[in-house]
Formats: structure tokens, sequence, C-alpha cells
């Protein structure tokens, strides 16, 4: 793992591997949280 | 649920919820994450770069950085605030430079602290280093630019003979002694100490070792591990790892030429940061700003549960609301 | 004026227990969204206990001992957790016009809390006493230099970025952390946008 990681070229861009992985799962994370849909269990609403 | 929140949920159905507990889970999962993550990845720990190292694998770089230290052409030497009155690297955003406002708060002599100093202590072991040093110090300073600039010439020819960098005969004077006892003395490992401990044994300082590595050593092994600002390198971390990708925005802008190839670009990005981090602290007063989250729409996704249950009970008839604002 | 007596009565007339520990909640905080703050919490919950670890054990621990690199991995990737949630949850906000109702102030100081992680994490890397560490100071103290704050805060000197990073920054996002538990508790989360575009928000 301490060898130079690689590095990817996009016009300027220059962005490691491990940081566009991260970056990635990020917004898949973000994207998923925003579809999935939540486990609901029996919700009850006050005042009934 | 105090009243004023009360009011405020009117209309809205409240459901079960149990935040210490959502906050344990939260710490459990987690804790398996990252110790997961640490025992399958570890964690980066490349070595620091020693003076050692550099005098002992790249003499010749170490002497001509002794040598810019010891005749005040360094970056250092002629740094500016906060080490010393120079201009060499001083920066101002129009007629403003903060640099220069703040003053020279952390003294920093080169020749004296990184030098002459520690030859002074080499003195007392070393009795030829000594002389040579008490020979420099009683010369004019002509005499002494005269040995250096010859020295300095001398180290574009130098040639390597195992470990010794042997040089074209010439007038250095006692340059060349004083300069090979400090090889030595780094060598031996003992100019970091010499350095940052001369003035108080158990400082926790490292500033002059620091300061003597920067000029070319340091910059160089960067290069290689894509950590130089041109490289993005703010973002980077040593081996196969991810580093500050959160920093982004601000290396985005070293990558500007506009910005890179001024003379003020550090002080020209941090301006640029500054501001845009001001209207991300007042974002919710900048109008226009603060209705983009409206136009953009993506609230409609992390709310579609609750506008179809509120576009539900718009067509069937309703309870009267009861003053927690629950629905039947 | 009694100030113990007028803190308190400024207190109970701001802050309900029923708000700082309710047990119900509005029906649409059921969504994956709404957990990054809490887990932002937790990374930053064991950032300090692994932070806490690694300081017992003093600043070389984990460059000689397996399990002192170990530590300094959980501590490593604590780091990265907390951005990853952090971050998140400021989109997650920002897209939710979280800062709506009287609410500015929740999304202001989160956004401190943001800068002063930055910080804490930039004085930790500088703490580390490996190249990593070396590099960064010496690139970043031109930055700082040229904003004249190099003078005071020092990224060579480690007993002053070591002090900042265990001590100063941690209480300072702490405290600002729980400012934002504390507005965010005490004004509840912020209700969805009108269904109906027209209404204004604000």
């Amino acid at each position: 793992m301490n060898h130079v990681p690689q590095y990817l070229h996009w016009w300027f861009i220059q962005i490691s591997v491990p940081n566009l992985t991260a970056i990635g799962l990020m917004v898949v994370v973000f994207a998923l949280a925003l579809v999935l849909p939540y486990p609901r269990r029996r919700t009850r609403g006050i005042g009934q | 649920m105090s009243p004023r929140q009360q009011t405020y949920y009117r209309g809205i159905r409240m459901a079960p919820y149990d935040l210490v507990r959502e906050g344990l889970i939260a710490i459990l999962v987690v804790l398996v994450l990252v110790c997961g993550l640490a025992a399958w990845l570890s964690s980066p720990d490349e070595p620091p770069l020693t003076v050692q190292h550099v005098a002992t694998s790249d003499p010749v770089t170490f002497l001509q950085t002794a040598l810019g230290e010891l005749n005040g052409t360094d970056s250092i030497s002629t740094y500016g605030p906060p080490y010393n009155s120079g201009s060499g690297s001083v920066q101002s955003l129009g007629p403003i430079s903060l640099q220069r406002l703040a003053g020279v708060r952390i003294p920093i002599d080169p020749a004296r602290d990184d030098v002459l100093g520690p030859l002074g202590m080499v003195a007392a072991i070393d009795p030829r280093a000594g002389t040579a040093l008490a020979t420099f110090t009683a010369a004019g300073a002509s005499q002494q630019a005269a040995w250096e600039t010859a020295f300095g010439a001398a180290l574009g020819k130098a040639r390597m003979q195992g470990q010794a960098v042997v040089l074209p005969n010439g007038a250095y004077g006692p340059v060349a002694p004083m300069l090979t006892a400090l090889l030595n003395l780094g060598r031996a490992g003992l100019l970091e100490p010499a350095v940052d401990h001369s003035d108080r044994i158990y400082s926790t300082d490292n500033t002059r070792s620091l300061l003597f590595l920067q000029a070319s050593a340091l910059p160089a092994l960067a290069s290689q591990d894509h950590l130089v600002g041109t490289q993005w390198g703010m973002m980077n971390e040593t081996g196969n790892y991810p580093g500050q990708a959160w920093l982004w925005l601000y290396t985005f802008w070293y990558q500007v030429p506009a910005y890179a190839s001024s003379p003020n670009a550090d002080v020209l990005v941090m301006a640029t940061m500054g501001v845009l981090t001001l209207i991300l602290l007042v974002l919710p007063w900048i109008p226009g700003l603060n209705q983009l989250p409206r136009l953009l729409g993506v609230y409609r996704l992390i709310w579609r549960d609750y506008y179809r249950e509120q576009a539900l009970s718009a067509t069937v008839p309703q309870r009267p609301e009861t003053p927690a604002g629950g629905q039947p | 004026m009694n100030l113990t007596s007028s803190l308190r009565n400024r207190l109970e007339r701001k802050v309900a227990l029923e708000d700082l520990l309710p047990d119900e909640l509005p029906s649409y905080v059921h969504a994956y969204v709404y957990l990054f703050g809490i887990a932002t919490i937790a990374s930053l919950f064991l950032l300090i206990l692994s932070g806490i670890w690694l300081a017992m054990a003093g600043p070389t621990w984990w460059h000689v001992s397996n399990l002192g690199h170990y530590v300094n991995s959980v501590h490593f990737w604590c780091v990265q957790a907390f951005f990853f949630f952090m971050v998140l949850h400021l989109w997650t906000s920002f897209f939710q016009g979280a800062w709506r109702d009287g609410r500015g102030a929740t999304w202001t100081v989160g956004v401190l809390c943001f800068l002063v992680g930055l910080g804490t994490a930039f004085t930790g890397y500088i703490s580390q006493q490996n190249f990593d560490a070396q590099w960064i100071a010496v690139q970043g103290k031109d930055a700082l230099n040229a904003i004249g704050v190099g003078a005071f805060f020092n990224v060579l000197n480690f007993g002053q970025m070591y002090g900042f990073h265990i001590v100063v920054l941690p209480v300072a996002v702490s405290a600002l952390v729980g400012l934002h538990l504390l507005l965010v508790r005490t004004h509840g989360v912020v209700r969805p946008y009108p269904a109906n575009d027209r209404e204004g928000d604000q």
C-alpha cells in the first residue's frame, strides 16, 4: 500500500485513484440514500 | 415536544423515534467500518527525510544548500517576514501586505543558525573545523564572498569518488573545510539536533531543520509522490491512500495559470477561498442563492413520501386536527 | 441582577428537555439522508477516542508499535469517515434549504464546524512526524506566511501544532458541534418546502 498510486489525467485535472474512489463513493452513497426506500415499520401518529 | 415545536409541526404526522439508540447504532456501525478499513488497508507512514540521508546520498545538494545559507542567497535568507526583513517571498494584495504587517516574529538567520552555529559546536571536537571557522569569521566580507563564489562554482564541477566529493583545485580558503565538517555532521545524523536544540535542549520546534531541507531535497521527493502544488498535491497522500479530497477547491486555484504564475499566488488563493467561505457562511441570507435548493428540486426526492402522504390526505375527508398536529 | 437565575431563566425559555431528547419526530425524518449527521458525530466521537489513545501513548508510539500503527490507522480512517459523512450531511442540508424558518444560525455554525474540522485535520497531518508532515508543513508555511498568520501559527513548530491538534481545536470542534446540535434540537428539523412552489419559504 506504500507504492505511489495510479493517477488519472483528464483535461487539467489530475486525481489519484484512491481520491477518485472516495469522491465517487460519496456521490454513489448520496444517490442511494436519496432513492432507496427506508424500511417502514408500522408507524402510528399521535393523537389517535 | 415543546409548544413552540408543536405549533411548527402542525399538520405533520409525527412518528416514534429513538435518538439515543440511533446514536449508539451509528457509533457501532462506524466503529466496525473504521476498524475494518484500518485492519485491511492500514495507514500511510513514509519515513521523514533526514539531513543524514541527503548528506549521504546527495552530498553535492547538501553542500549547495549549506553554501546558499552561508552566503545568504538561499530562499530563506531572502524570504521576508516572519523570518527576516528580506523581500524574496513577500506577498501582497494590492497595497496591503498582511505578511509585512505581521512582522519578523520567527527570526531565522540561516548562516548563523544552520552553518556557523553548528560549526561552533563541531569546533569543540574537531580543531581543524575550529581553525577554519576562526579564519572565516576573522576575514572581511569581500574575502568571504570570494571564497564562497569560488566554492560555489567548483560545486558545479564536483564529482564523487566513493563517499568523497572531489572538487577541482581552487582558492576556497576555509570554506571547503568548514562545509566538509558540516557535511560530516550531517552524515552523522547530528545536524538536526545541532540546529533545533542549540538554544533550548528540549525544544519541540523543528523550524530550522525543516527550512534547511525545504530548499531542494524535500521538493524533489514530493514531486515523486505527486504532492507538489501543480500536481493538485494538497489533495494527495503518500502511498496508495486517499488524501484530503475535501481540499479540492483550495488546490484547484493553483492549477489556474492566472493564480499559479502570480508572485502573490498564495494570497490570491487565500483571498478567493476567503470570499467563497464567507458566502457559504452567510448563504441563508443571500437572496437568490438561498432559493437554489427550491429551484434545483432535489428536495422533492428527499421528501417524496411526505408529499405523497399530503396529496393523499388532501383527497380524503379529514377529522379535526388535534392540538399536537397528528393525523388519523 | 443575579447572573445565575437570569441564565437559568434564559435556558428554561429557550431549551426544553423534551426538545433535546424527543421520542417522536416528524415522519419524514425516516429517510437515509437524515442519518448523515449522526454518522458524522459518530465519526467525530471515534476520532476523539482513538486520538486520546494516541495522545496517551505519545506522538512516537505509532511509528514503533504495531498496535500503535493500528490505532493510528483507525484514527486515519475516522478522519476519512468524518469528512465523508459531513460533506454528505452538508449536501443534504443544502438541498433541503435547512436554514429556513429561523435556522440560519444552525447552518452557519455547521459551516464553522466544517472549517474548524479542516484546521484540526491540517494540524493532525502536520503532527505525524513523517515525510507527509514535513512536506505539508514546508508547503503550508508559504500560504500562511503570505496572509500574516504564519508569524503566529508556525506550522514548522511541532510542539505548537501538536498542542493545537490535541487540545485547542478538538475543544473548539466539540463546542461547535454541541452548539450545532443544540440549535438543531431546539428549533427542530426544518419542514419540507411547501408542495405548492409558489409559496414563500422564509
